[in-house]
């Protein structure tokens, strides 16, 4: 299996749910808590798996704007696992998904350096690091009922922009998503072959229209009328 | 890369060590013992402890920069595929082979068999170790200026060159003079310039990665808009390091003087003089200190760009 | 380790068991992070909130859950919670900050006693107004008990002009009145909408219908947010949609592309007008002696009564009566008026900003969809001729409108002609189209009238709110002068259907219409970003009499948190969290039912009360008790509710008719009417927190003239008859408004000038265009650039600046400029500028970007706090960095050449707070500190305030790590799998 998400920027609104719906799970979950510093105070930060950024693309009144989430891809060649020396980071062999074993990490930090999507962010209070661990907590746990079993943020995602599946077989939704609406990776020139896919903004169709311009002659009160019943 | 001091410190120290520890291995294996009675207090053991000793010292330093120490001795287990573990290994191989070295070079006569032998082990594991150091940066395709074999290289002959400008202050308070170190330090000296310029220029080159490339938006004009977070997060802290170019430039114009040019000027001058060849060192060490912290301050991290700033 | 995989797949790399289910319990309730108020299943772990989900089984929100409610549990973690009444302390300033605890007992005695004198004297020296939306049904039953005309809502200063316009026109409306049919709309225009209410039905319904290949088209000075997801971004001038839905509308006109069916069957197109100048009946609906209104009939050429059913009336024409007038149909006036020199597409295109030839494509395409991509649904049908049809005709162009139109000074006007557009396309409560929602559609308007008369210890005869059709309508004295103390429905605010909340602090201070005793805001943050002008509000709460005393004697807070507003009480009556209490979200209140689902909601407690506070509606039916107001009474004078729970299960509107319309009936067999059940709440439990009732296939659409549906609208007090609504494309209550401003009316008619101005200019029964009020009194030249406000998706107004997680997306707003503009000025990204207009300045931090209507800026509602409110500390990036642009708005706009009055900073036709239409300048500060001006004193905290953690390690349970065998750890090779 290779499980992994799909996000599709074509109706992603930007509206966070999917962050702090990790943020919710998680803190409570295999590798929480997650920790916020200055919570209530000047420069609030805390840890968090999946961010939204948002874009702008050409120049007024051209303009698009496309909101963008990223969470740890689940690389099939993942240089954070490579770099790891403790073997804390590592891929799982039967579904793919990335993992720090949170007994082992050190804290060292390679790890980040080594990510190019920065999904891996250090908790200051247990001195290790964390991640998007595709809610492994969830995925498998049979005292949910099975439509449940899914990421956090695939649940909660108002407008179907993330789904979840394994991209190893080619009937699955993440699959056909990925086909069917030509969606790619990030920075695949780097080499990670990243599992998450993104599928682009759509083109809209045109609308054709049809002129019928009447020669408005007199005044309203004079325009023909249909005999129209009630 | 935000420059953290106890990792900038851990590379210099251990860098000098383990440049001091390959000549004093490299002296034994080219018989240049000469007639020194072999004691704990010859040049050559005394390099070899103030090299070890630095190693250490490099060593504890680069656990403090860990955010969770107590893993720290799990670090050796990945030996297979991560650089650090395998600079940890060879660090923690490092106080055996010296010991061994120093025993057999006391106990035996220094142009032993078994002294060249250990020697000669202590002169690859040294490199090793340095050139671990190096690729743990160079093997990180997401810093483009520290994903070149430069790096390592950089780190070896520094390594190298601030040991042999060591070893040479180390001599020379035992009143002893060596033609052919003198030689190797002028040549370090001119290698480490030219190298140092080849990498300045290389990563001078604008990058073909973009915030185009990089979200995949790439048919027009890409602008960040929101990061989703309104103060510094870690990724911010970690990799959003900025320096002006006005400054970067400074500092490296310093790094060279106080890294190459000065310890050059007082070796051209006075190489017999045991308080210049000090100054050497020194100046040398500065200049290790600013050359270390740019490296970190102008490696950029690729994930800048989705904060739209350079990578 | 028991390891919970699933069976089928054997994973070679086993996990422990994550979740101790045993110390786990899942429960049901209603969110309240916003108005959405979707369905939510929230798991608790001992005393702690676990998680918190969307409910699947939920017609709003289908199961997922938007950032806010995710986040609820750091709104229940929240250190701005309030703890337990208080009262400033004797002797000390309102504003100061110093707060004594006290019991409930000597609160509820204290405000007792006080409401009992002003009932039995002047019962209108009692102001009550009700900020965020909880359940405006009780809140306006008990004012109307009390006998006080002086409450209302918010909406008057929200989204009134939305409503309003709705309700005068279709008998329905945007939003919690009526939504675009997501399934089957091919086309959907959505104007002036950032994030919404119906937050989650909105981003459901666009992912639908993105997927469905609709186009989404959307009108908005910004693009961001919903406007990332269009299809097409149309950046328009703020306050200038109207003219835009108007050219739209003429486009149609000329294109000879509008619905004539739909024209002549269910709206007042064909009805005739009598055109008598000068008379008292110029302009009102020529009507027969019964009262009916009448149409030409092509056929016979004769007048007949526009009602019949069999009949072939003329949309254009003019004919003379045997009365001495001539009547045009109202039709005909309202293409007049569009096709007027002033609706050219030139000029339109001028002002708005939108190039002419797009005005036209768009209303073109809108025209396509709706007649040449029409759809049809197969179900029979009876109209309410008691005609068969056999398939629903559907035109698939859906639009949407929110306060982006409303908060302008002719926003009222701007979204009849927007629902005109609509009409034209023939797209309303037809598949593909905009769908109404029950109760809706209903009576237009609905047949209360506010009430008038106030008496000691009498109840109101109707309630505070209502729907005035005629001058005779209004709360005014004998002299014309207003009966409420924010003057709605008056000459200034005829059709003031939500009241005017932010104007009663300016005129309980001036006295004008008069001074009052008490103010009540539950819920509402009238010292801070609810009010126009923040700094000028909070020193009229400070204001003095010559004697010393508050011009505000007393001041009651009900809130749940430490707000800006709660500083400044006398007496303070801290609220429950939504998790904390009983609740219902009641179709007599805010529905939230679907186009074809009748559904209600309630909250219970989810979490245990941990500090002396109370829910809102307790101490309410508590002080009804008190009060002994007759609904709350018994004859013998002895409580008739033994609180909340019992009067929501008891209390009738009609017979049958109560608050919650779920299991009705003595064994909760019975909907929507039925006898009470006493057992109806843990009916609502069981069945996780809310009821729904699907509405026949053959009742879904046409509703204004479906038989089958409109019976049962009647019987079920949905709507107050069976008749079939009519809707006005003309409006006569607008046109009796315009004779009293002319003089003419048969009736009151106002003495004051400027009031009379107003009326003649404004009051137009077809829609039509007129400048925003403060921008034609504003040199446009010296404040060229308009601003607006948006909420974001991840935070409800002021709300969640508490909340630990929302803030860390948001903790400074800034303020955003058009890119290329701002650099034609000098302005860079990150520069602090000085944005001023008439009445006021702020320096703000600029952010530049593309998505931006060049002569606009803007920047996230609320976000800017005082320093020390909301439970954060001084220094905060939201009260240093953040800032509001209220200073720059003053609810009061400059007198006029004609009067020396100053009016409210409103839409003339309904008091709406005209939010929108400042203007301002802009220009880069010399001194680029980092610090918002103005700043405030800090904000003391309140006497049992918990210390602010510096770090935040929530969890309810030890995490279980899963641990990584140390055998693979070393016999793993170099590549990762």
């Amino acid at each position: 299996m290779r499980l992994g998400l799909v996000i599709d920027l074509d109706t992603c609104v930007g509206c966070h749910a999917c962050a702090i719906s990790c943020k919710e799970w998680n803190t409570s979950g295999t590798t929480g808590s997650l920790s916020d510093q200055n919570p209530y105070e000047k420069d609030p930060t805390g840890v968090f798996f999946n961010r939204v950024r948002s874009y702008e693309i050409g120049d007024y009144p051209h303009n698009k704007t496309v909101n963008f989430p990223m969470s740890c891809m689940q690389c099939e060649d993942a240089a954070c696992v490579t770099v790891c020396p403790t073997g804390a980071s590592y891929k799982r062999k039967s579904d793919g998904i990335v993992l720090i074993d949170q007994d082992k990490c050190m804290g060292c930090n390679l790890c980040a350096w080594a990510c190019p999507y920065g999904s891996r962010e250090l908790d200051r209070e247990s001195g290790t690091m964390k991640k998007c661990t595709l809610c492994v907590d969830r995925i498998y746990d049979e005292s949910l009922p099975e439509i449940d079993r899914q990421p956090s943020c695939v649940m909660t995602c108002p407008s179907s922009a993330r789904h979840f599946g394994d991209f190893d077989d080619p009937n699955s939704n993440v699959s056909k998503l990925t086909r069917e609406r030509n969606g790619d990776g990030l920075m695949n020139e780097l080499g990670y072959n990243p599992t998450n896919q993104y599928l682009p903004p759509r083109l809209a169709n045109n609308i054709t229209i049809e002129k019928k311009k009447k020669n408005i002659v007199g005044q309203v009160k004079d325009w023909a009328n249909e005999l129209i019943s009630r | 890369m935000h420059p953290a001091f106890s990792i900038i410190f851990f590379t210099i120290t251990s860098g000098l060590g383990y440049g001091l520890l390959f000549f004093s291995g490299l002296y034994v294996v080219l018989d240049r013992t000469g007639d020194i009675s072999e004691s704990l207090f010859s040049p050559l053991v005394v390099s070899s402890i103030i090299g070890l000793t630095l190693v250490a010292l490099g060593l504890l330093s680069s656990i403090l920069h860990l955010a969770n120490p107590k893993n720290a001795w799990r670090a050796f287990l990945r030996f297979r595929s991560s650089w650090l573990s395998r600079e940890g290994v060879f660090a923690l191989l490092t106080f055996p082979v010296v010991f061994a070295f120093i025993y057999t070079i006391i106990a035996t006569e220094t142009s032993s068999v078994t002294s060249k032998t250990t020697a000669i082990i202590l002169m690859i594991i040294s490199l090793l170790t340095v050139y671990s150091t190096g690729m743990i940066y160079a093997c990180l395709k997401t810093i483009r200026a520290w994903n070149s074999p430069l790096v390592p290289t950089n780190y070896v002959l520094l390594g190298l060159l601030s040991g042999a400008l060591t070893m040479f202050a180390i001599l020379s308070y035992y009143n002893q003079q060596s033609e052919l170190l003198l030689t190797l330090i002028m040549g370090l000296l001119c290698l480490t310039f030219i190298t140092k310029a080849i990498y300045y220029y290389f990563i001078g080159k604008p990058s073909e990665l973009s915030i185009k490339t990089a979200t995949g938006l790439s048919s027009r004009k890409v602008r960040l808009l929101h990061t989703g977070e309104s103060s510094k997060n870690f990724l911010m802290r970690e990799f959003g390091f900025d320096i002006s170019v006005k400054k970067m430039l400074l500092l490296r114009f310093f790094s060279i003087l106080l890294m190459i040019v000065v310890p050059t000027l007082c070796l051209i001058t006075q190489s017999t003089s045991f308080h210049f060849i000090l100054i050497a060192v020194a100046c040398n060490f500065l200049g290790l200190l600013l050359e270390r912290w740019l490296f970190f301050a102008e490696a950029k991290h690729v994930v800048n760009l989705y904060y739209g700033r350079e990578a | 380790m028991t390891t919970t995989c699933p069976q089928n797949i054997e994973l070679e790399d086993p996990l422990p068991l994550f979740e101790d289910r045993s110390n786990q319990e899942v429960k049901t309730t209603t969110c309240y992070m916003c108005a959405c108020r979707c369905g939510i299943k929230v798991t608790l772990e001992g005393k702690k909130v676990r998680y918190i989900q969307g409910n699947r089984n939920h017609p709003v929100n289908k199961g997922v859950l938007c950032a806010k409610g995710n986040a609820g549990i750091m709104k229940h973690e929240s250190m701005a919670k309030l703890r337990s009444p208080l009262r400033r302390k004797a002797g000390t300033e309102r504003g100061a900050g110093e707060f004594e605890v006290i019991s409930w007992d000597e609160a509820l005695d204290e405000l007792t006693t006080r409401l009992e004198k002003i009932r039995a004297t002047d019962p209108k020296k009692l102001a009550f107004f009700s900020g965020r939306d909880q359940m405006q049904a009780l809140t306006g039953l008990w004012a109307q008990q009390f006998g006080t005309v002086n409450w209302s809502a918010h909406g008057g200063f929200c989204s009134v002009n939305m409503a309003a316009a709705g309700l005068y026109t279709l008998g329905q409306s945007f939003w919690e009145f009526g939504d675009p049919d997501w399934d089957n709309t091919k086309y959907f225009m959505l104007w002036g909408v950032a994030e919404d209410h119906s937050s989650n039905p909105i981003k459901i319904g666009l992912s639908k219908l993105k997927k469905n290949g609709a186009k989404f088209a959307t009108v908005n000075p910004v693009c961001t947010g919903y406007q990332a997801i269009a299809d097409e971004w149309i950046s328009i001038r703020p306050g200038t949609d109207g003219l835009f839905a108007i050219a739209m509308s003429r486009v149609l006109l000329e294109n000879d592309q509008f619905d004539k069916e739909f024209l002549i069957r269910y709206t007042n197109a064909p009805h005739l007008v009598i055109q008598n100048p000068g008379q008292s009946n110029d302009g009102l609906m020529w009507r027969n002696e019964q009262g009916k209104p009448q149409a030409w009939e092509l056929e016979s050429e004769t007048f007949v009564d526009a009602s019949l059913a069999d009949i072939k009336p003329a949309l254009f024409g003019e004919w003379q009566t045997s009365e001495g007038f001539s009547v045009k149909t109202s039709f005909t006036l309202l293409t007049e008026g569009y096709l007027s020199d002033e609706y050219s597409l030139n000029k339109v295109s001028k002002q708005t900003g939108i190039a002419a030839e797009d005005i036209e494509r768009h209303a073109l395409e809108m025209a396509h969809v709706a007649f040449q991509e029409s759809i049809e649904i197969e179900t029979e049908w009876t109209d309410w001729t008691g005609k068969k049809h056999d398939k629903f005709i559907g035109r698939p162009v859906s639009m949407h409108a929110m306060r982006g139109i409303a908060a302008h000074s002719n926003g009222f006007q701007t979204c009849r002609a927007i629902h005109i557009l609509q009409i034209l396309l023939g797209a309303i409560d037809c598949p593909g189209a905009h769908l109404a929602k029950p109760p809706f559609p209903r009576m237009i308007p609905p047949p209360i009238k506010p009430a008038k008369e106030m008496a000691p210890n009498t109840p109101l005869k109707t309630p505070p709110l209502g729907f005035p059709t005629s001058p005779e309508d209004l709360c005014i004295d004998k002299d014309g002068k207003p009966l409420r103390i924010d003057k709605a429905y008056s000459w200034e605010a005829p059709i003031a259907n939500h009241g005017l909340m932010h104007m009663v602090i300016n005129n309980a201070v001036k006295g004008d219409p008069y001074t009052i005793d008490t103010l009540i805001f539950f819920m509402a943050n009238m010292a801070w970003n609810s009010s126009m002008n923040p700094g000028n509000t909070q020193n009229l709460l400070r204001e003095k009499d010559e004697n010393g005393e508050y011009k505000i004697p007393y001041l009651v807070v009900v809130d749940a948190f430490h707000s800006e507003t709660v500083n400044f009480g006398d007496l303070i009556l801290p609220d429950t969290t939504y998790l904390e209490r009983f609740d219902t979200i009641s179709i007599l209140d805010r529905p939230i039912t679907e186009p074809h689902v009748i559904a209600d909601a309630i909250r219970h407690p989810i979490v245990d009360l941990d500090r002396d506070v109370r829910p809102w509606q307790e101490v309410m039916v508590d002080l009804a008790t008190r009060l002994k107001f007759p609904v709350f009474t018994n004859d013998d004078g002895t409580a008739k509710y033994s609180g909340y729970k019992e009067f929501i299960t008891n209390w009738e509107k009609h017979p049958g008719i109560g608050f919650l319309a779920g299991w009705r009936g003595k064994n909760g067999e019975k909907s929507i009417v039925g006898e009470p059940n006493p057992d109806q709440w843990e009916k609502y439990i069981e069945n996780e927190s809310f009821f729904k009732q699907d509405i026949p296939d053959s009742q879904k659409y046409y509703r204004f003239a479906n038989k089958e549906y409109l019976e049962f609208a009647a019987d079920t007090h949905l709507n107050f008859n069976n008749k079939p609504i009519v809707m006005e494309l003309y409006s006569e209550t607008l046109q009796k408004f315009r004779l009293a401003g002319q003089g003419l009316y048969d009736g009151p008619c106002p003495s004051d000038e400027e009031d009379k101005a107003r009326l003649k200019k404004y009051f137009t029964p077809c829609p039509s265009y007129y400048k925003p009020i403060e921008v034609a009194l504003t040199d446009e030249e010296e404040y060229p650039f308009s601003t607006t406000t948006q909420r974001p998706m991840f935070m409800y107004h002021s709300w969640d600046s508490q909340n630990a997680w929302l803030r860390q997306i948001m903790a400074q707003n800034k303020l955003y400029m058009n890119r290329a503009k701002a650099e034609s000025m000098a302005i860079t990204d990150g520069d602090w500028v000085w944005v001023e207009s008439r009445t006021g300045a702020i320096k703000a931090q600029v952010k530049l970007m593309e998505g931006c209507e060049e002569n606009t800026v803007w920047t996230w509602n609320a976000i800017g706090k005082q320093s020390g409110a909301w439970g954060l500390k001084k220094g905060a990036n939201e009260s240093e960095k953040g800032f509001l642009l209220n200073h720059l708005i003053s609810e009061l706009l400059p007198a006029s050449n004609t009067s020396q009055r100053e009016m409210t900073n409103s839409d003339p036709i309904t008091g709406q707070a005209a939010w929108y239409d400042a203007r301002v300048k802009v220009y880069r500060a010399d001194d680029q500190a980092p610090i918002s001006f103005p700043q405030f004193d800090t904000i003391k905290p309140i006497p049992d305030a918990p210390d602010q953690p510096s770090v935040l390690r929530y969890k309810t349970h030890e995490p279980v790590n899963i641990v990584r065998p140390t055998r693979d750890v070393l016999t793993r090779g170099k590549k990762p799998r």
